[in-house]
């Protein structure tokens, strides 16, 4: 989440001119976490805006402004899954436009990867690994305990080995700094 | 070792953050709809509007819902139960309701279905099959949005522009028990009702009807589909009702 403490600290506070500036910087990642439950994007454009503005309502309810990612993303995942609960899901056949071929084959396959894990653990990958949350954090937007979220974690690493044993061999990234996150453990057979 | 067993960590984390970071980049973010966001926002309803008696009535000829309500206590529960009853030219008709997914009701209606958008936050979805008669072209989608045990809010009915029957000679009539208490089964005589009207009813444990608000819908054609929309006074303003329309009108 890009967004400075000053900014959420002053949006709790009450000011109406940082929370719209904060929603709208939020956007994104509220529709990321809803398309990834909702696989639809009119419906996942629904849930991410009722996620804000709910969001946007509470505002001031919010006692620590340091929570404000993980008090942000359980209300868009809650959203989600009322919507989800709605209807029933479909799986979505959708197109993405590249130039290279090798960086569509490869996105295809991230794609298809991660959509092949059911939604808790997709979720549990995107919130840990993309959203950085801690276990513990993961926990309290999902409504699991954090031994459920490490366990849902480690069937998805196992289930996703393939595609990661591509990852590590292709061409290095920065090392990431992983020291937040020393209490973790990605268990392997 | 301790340093092994970091290194060993991070080269099995980073391929997953990556693979996380890819999936996660790669979903297209639509524009951010600061209006959007906004007319979800729900309003306070005015002092002293009686939302325990409000019984939202829609019509497409004529077609009122009614709520019998036995006192104006809150109540924790609230169930409902949907009826409807139609007479077509003055014959009774039979009406089939059924609770449906948007998905089943995009495959059953004979109409374009279009989804409600812009919807305030706080509401529950109810989305009911109304199949009237013989006809299909004659069905009736009804979008009924309510909050907590108050009558509905909102309510937004789709049917086809051009239905089998022709809108004037069809009256339908909706009930919703609450709390046990049935409002009558057969819609009540009310003088001076015009053709199209609209109108909240409130029923006493007699079935008399007890107070009666006359409501001015919003109604517009999208794609072959007329759409009505319904609500109370003071539920949504005028600009959260204009944004839905907007977010429904393509």
């Amino acid at each position: 989440m890009e967004c400075s403490q000053a900014l959420i600290a002053r949006a709790a506070a009450g000011d109406a001119v940082a929370t719209a500036e904060l929603i709208a910087a939020v956007w994104p990642d509220a529709y990321r976490l809803a398309w990834s439950i909702l696989k639809d994007r009119s419906a996942a454009e629904d849930a991410a805006q009722e996620g804000c503005a709910r969001a946007w309502c509470a505002m001031t309810q919010l006692r620590r402004p340091e929570r404000f990612p993980v008090w942000f993303y359980r209300i868009v995942v809650n959203e989600s899954r009322r919507l989800l609960r709605a209807r029933p899901r479909e799986p979505v056949a959708e197109l993405v436009a590249y130039s290279e071929s090798g960086a569509l084959a490869q996105r295809l396959d991230v794609r298809a990867a991660i959509d092949s894990l059911d939604s808790q653990l997709r979720l549990a990958v995107l919130l840990r690994y993309y959203f950085e949350l801690n276990s513990s954090e993961i926990a309290r937007v999902v409504g699991a305990s954090p031994v459920t979220v490490r366990w849902r974690l480690m069937l998805a690493h196992r289930r996703l080995r393939s595609l990661l044993e591509e990852y590590a061999s292709s061409s290095p990234s920065p090392t990431h700094n992983d020291e937040r996150y020393g209490d973790e453990s990605v268990a392997t057979s | 070792m301790m340093k092994g067993m970091e290194m060993n960590r991070s080269q099995r984390v980073e391929p997953l953050r990556r693979v996380a970071h890819a999936y996660a980049e790669a979903i297209e973010v639509p524009r951010f709809k600061g209006a959007a966001v906004r007319a979800r926002m729900p309003i306070a309803a005015p002092a002293g509007f009686a939302w325990r008696w409000a019984g939202a009535a829609l019509a497409t000829a004529l077609l009122i819902v009614g709520f019998a309500l036995g006192s104006r206590a809150v109540v924790a529960q609230v169930e409902r139960m949907l009826q409807a009853f139609a007479t077509i030219g003055g014959q009774a008709v039979p009406v089939a309701v059924s609770t449906v997914s948007l998905e089943q009701a995009r495959s059953d209606m004979p109409f374009a279905v279009i989804a409600p958008a812009a919807i305030p936050a706080g509401f529950d979805v109810t989305i009911n099959e109304l199949n009237v008669g013989s006809s299909r072209l004659d069905s009736r989608l009804l979008f009924a949005y309510q909050s907590g045990d108050r009558g509905p809010g909102l309510t937004i009915m789709e049917s086809a522009a051009r239905g089998a029957t022709p809108q004037s000679s069809m009256r339908l009539w909706m009930t919703q028990s609450v709390r046990g208490l049935s409002p009558p089964p057969a819609p009540p005589p009310l003088p001076n009702a015009a053709l199209g009207e609209h109108a909240l009813v409130q029923f006493g444990r007699n079935g008399q009807v007890m107070r009666r608000v006359r409501l001015q819908p919003l109604t517009w054609i999208v794609r072959g589909t007329r759409i009505d929309l319904i609500s109370p006074p003071g539920v949504l303003s005028a600009e959260q009702l204009a944004a839905i329309r907007r977010a429904m009108s393509h």
